[in-house]
């Protein structure tokens, strides 16, 4: 199992900044707008997902065969290291929004 | 034992595969020959699970099995590169090679050698030879070679012809190359893909007889 988790990281840690500017912009705006821009932020970040799918895809899909040869399918890598980054930044802009000026105006 | 048996690929309308049979087992190395976009590559990824086919049977040790590289019942050595070129080597063969032989693996030059190092940093022909002994030392079962003789040299493919035969003692090995000489020398079985069928091999002549060798090739 620790081999497991070794293998998530690997997969993820070529787009982490990738994401990380996502949420960096996302919770940009939700500081100074508040949670009428949620729904938008949500869009924002989903469709980061959707690049980074199609950007992998296309250019470093020959790196999936690693991942197969470790035993693990890759659509199942995308959903455990999707919704792992997707719990964070939910938990970030929970924290954001509760200390947004908009929130207690 | 590996059986794959009535595959049947299409692309586009050309029937790609559509009467093959095949085997292998722990102890027996089976060669595949043919030529150029005859499906040898095709039928690999359909055992290992990354092609989809309009039909297939394969069975792996009693169990019907749809996709070869789940719990490490098939490992695959591609064509091309396949490891992540970002990061070391150290970190991404602990992923692939069986914790039994770790030791001999770890004691092999080439690791001792790149270890520390990035696929970025090595060259070709070091690197192909790194990924294939991954794949040789793998956890699976059954081992696919995708051309592992090609792009290096005769003596690092002696080296891996003696590495495939050493582990082949328990596990079940499926190699395709266009170095027939080199299939021929390392299998216990060859069988011959053409005009989408499998044709078992029992004489090197029937590979004339077939019209994959030429007379001159054959007196070689």
């Amino acid at each position: 199992m620790p081999h497991f988790y070794q293998l998530l990281l690997q997969f993820y840690r070529p787009f982490w900044w990738y994401h990380l500017l996502f949420t960096a912009i996302t919770l940009l705006l939700l500081i100074p707008f508040g949670v009428v821009v949620l729904p938008l932020c949500l869009v924002f970040k989903l469709s980061g997902y959707a690049g980074a799918v199609f950007f992998r895809h296309h250019l470093s899909k020959y790196v999936y065969d690693y991942y197969r040869n470790a035993g693990q399918g890759i659509i199942k890598l995308y959903i455990i290291t999707f919704t792992a980054d997707l719990l964070a930044f939910l938990l970030t802009a929970s924290i954001c929004l509760y200390l947004s000026p908009v929130t207690h105006a | 034992m590996l059986k794959v048996d009535s595959v049947q690929l299409e692309y586009s309308g050309r029937k790609i595969l559509h009467d093959v049979y095949l085997d292998c087992r722990p102890g027996c190395v089976t060669g595949l020959l043919g030529r150029n976009g005859s499906g040898k590559s095709s039928l690999l990824k359909i055992i290992f699970g990354t092609v989809t086919p309009d039909y297939k049977h394969i069975n792996a040790d009693g169990k019907i099995i749809d996709t070869g590289f789940i719990n490490n019942t098939v490992a695959y050595l591609p064509q091309q590169n396949y490891l992540p070129k970002q990061i070391p080597i150290c970190q991404l063969a602990p992923m692939l090679v069986d914790r039994q032989d770790w030791d001999e693996f770890t004691a092999l030059d080439i690791y001792q050698r790149f270890k520390n190092q990035k696929p970025s940093q090595l060259s070709g022909g070091e690197l192909r030879k790194l990924e294939t002994l991954m794949i040789l030392y793998s956890k699976a079962s059954y081992i696919l070679l995708d051309e592992p003789f090609t792009h290096i040299s005769p003596v690092q493919a002696d080296e891996i012809k003696s590495i495939i035969r050493k582990r082949s003692v328990y596990k079940g090995f499926i190699v395709t190359d266009h170095q027939y000489e080199n299939i021929l020398e390392v299998s216990d079985k060859v069988y011959l893909l053409q005009n989408g069928s499998t044709k078992l091999i029992k004489h090197p002549e029937e590979l004339i007889e077939y019209g994959y060798l030429s007379h001159n090739q054959s007196r070689r």
